[in-house]
C-alpha cells in the first residue's frame, strides 16, 4: 500500500496511547485522538520505523480561556528527550506578514488557535523516528481573534530517535479542544 | 480505508463552456466563470483537501463559497487573510467578504492551489488554508487563511472567478480516519 496511511499499531512500534495532565482525551481509533480542555497532551507510539515522515491534521481546534499556541515537543515512551528547537515564524494578522525567529527553545510551534471559531492546520514532521535531526513545517489558519495565516518552520537539534510527542501551550491555564489525526507517508517499494 | 479518499461530486454545474466529472473522480473544466461541486463533503470525513490547477483567460481572483444541501451557495460570514510574495517583499491584508473567499489570484496558464478545509460538513464554523503558486512575474506565492463564521453543515463548494474565465482540473479528497 502506498501513499498517506493512518497510523496503526500494526505499522510497527507499540500500540498508540494518549494521556493528558488536565481535561480528557479519547483515542477514537489508532491514529485519531479526540481531546477536550487538555493541557499537556501526550501521544505515545505516534512514530515508528514504519514511516520516515508524518502528517498531523488538526481540525475543529479551539482553546480556553483565550488564544493559545498548541506547542509540540518530541518525547519517547521512556520519558527521554534532549536537544532544543529553532523556529521561524510567519504570521499575517490583518495586514502585512510579520516574521520572527526563536532559537534554543524547549518546544516548537504546532497550530495556533482561538477560543470561539475553530482553527485548523497541518503539521508535517520529517524524520522523527530516524537517527537524524527532525524538521517540522506547520501550515495553519487561526480563526481568532480574526483569521490569521500562522505558519512555522522548526528544526530539532538532536539526532536521537523519537516515538512520542507532547502537545500543549507553554503557559499553564491554557487548554485545547479538538481532534487530531496522524498519518504516515508510505514509500513505494521497488521490486 | 485510510489516508486520502477522492470525493467524486454527486453532480457538478458550471457557467461557461463545460465541466466534466472524469474517471478519477475529479472535474475537468474549460472556459468557465463558475463551477459548483455538489455532494463532495459528507459525514464520512471531517477535513478535506482540494487540489485545483489550471489557467485563466486573463488575471483573475479565484473565489470560493460553501454550498448547502439544496445546492444553494452561502453569501455571508467569509473573512480572508492573504499574504502575497513577489520578488523579496511580502504584503498582506484581511477583509470581510460576502462573495466568498478570495483564496488565490491566477495569471496565465500555470497555477496551482492546495486548499485545506477544516470541518465543512460539521455544524460549526469552517476554517480554510490554501497554499498557492501562480504565474505572476514567473512565479508568485499567494497564500490565504480564511474562516467562514456560519455554523452550518455544507455539502459542496462553488469556485468562481471575479472576472474572465478559467480552465483546468479540480479534485476534492477527504482525510479518512
Amino acid at each position: 500500500m502506498n501513499g498517506l496511511e493512518l497510523i496503526k499499531h500494526t505499522n510497527g512500534g507499540g500500540e498508540m496511547t494518549a494521556t493528558c495532565s488536565t481535561g480528557s482525551v479519547e483515542l477514537l481509533k489508532q491514529g485519531v485522538v479526540k481531546y477536550t480542555n487538555t493541557e499537556k497532551l501526550q501521544i505515545y507510539n505516534a512514530f515508528s520505523n514504519a514511516f520516515d515522515n508524518y502528517l498531523i491534521v488538526f481540525g475543529s481546534l479551539t482553546s480556553k480561556p483565550g488564544g493559545s499556541n498548541f506547542m509540540m515537543a518530541l518525547r519517547n515512551v521512556d520519558g527521554s528527550h534532549d536537544g532544543s528547537y529553532n523556529i521561524q515564524r510567519l504570521v499575517a494578522d490583518g495586514g502585512n506578514p510579520i516574521a520572527a525567529r526563536f532559537t534554543g527553545q524547549t518546544v516548537c510551534y504546532g497550530v495556533d488557535c482561538g477560543p470561539t471559531v475553530p482553527s485548523g492546520g497541518h503539521v508535517y514532521i520529517y524524520g522523527p523516528a530516524l537517527r537524524q535531526p527532525t524538521a517540522f513545517r506547520s501550515v495553519g489558519a487561526r480563526s481568532a481573534p480574526s483569521v490569521q495565516v500562522a505558519d512555522y518552520a522548526s528544526t530539532h537539534t538532536s539526532s536521537a530517535t523519537y516515538d512520542s510527542i507532547e502537545l500543549g501551550d507553554n503557559s499553564s491555564g491554557y487548554s485545547q479542544t479538538g481532534t487530531l489525526t496522524i498519518y504516515g507517508f508510505k514509500k513505494q517499494s521497488v521490486v | 480505508m485510510s489516508g486520502l479518499v477522492t470525493m467524486t461530486p454527486d453532480y457538478c454545474e458550471c457557467w461557461g463552456d463545460k465541466a466534466t466529472i472524469n474517471a478519477n473522480g475529479g472535474v475537468d473544466f474549460e472556459n468557465i466563470s463558475e463551477l459548483d461541486l455538489n455532494g463532495v463533503f459528507t459525514s464520512e470525513f471531517d477535513n478535506y483537501v482540494i487540489f485545483l490547477s489550471g489557467g485563466v483567460s486573463a488575471n483573475a481572483f479565484i473565489r470560493a463559497k460553501m454550498i448547502d444541501e439544496n445546492g444553494d451557495p452561502n453569501s455571508s460570514g467569509y473573512v480572508d487573510q492573504y499574504i502575497n510574495y513577489t520578488t523579496v517583499l511580502g504584503s498582506g491584508r484581511s477583509a470581510v467578504k460576502t462573495h466568498g473567499w478570495d483564496f488565490t489570484n491566477w495569471t496565465g496558464n500555470m497555477n496551482g492551489t492546495e486548499m485545506h478545509l477544516y470541518g465543512p460538513f460539521l455544524p460549526t464554523p469552517t476554517a480554510q488554508r490554501s497554499v498557492n503558486v501562480d504565474a505572476y512575474s514567473g512565479a508568485r506565492m499567494y497564500e490565504n487563511a480564511s474562516s467562514h463564521s456560519v455554523a452550518a453543515s455544507w455539502r459542496g463548494i462553488r469556485f468562481a472567478t471575479n472576472a474572465n474565465t478559467m480552465t483546468g482540473n479540480v479534485v476534492v479528497m477527504g482525510y479518512a480516519e
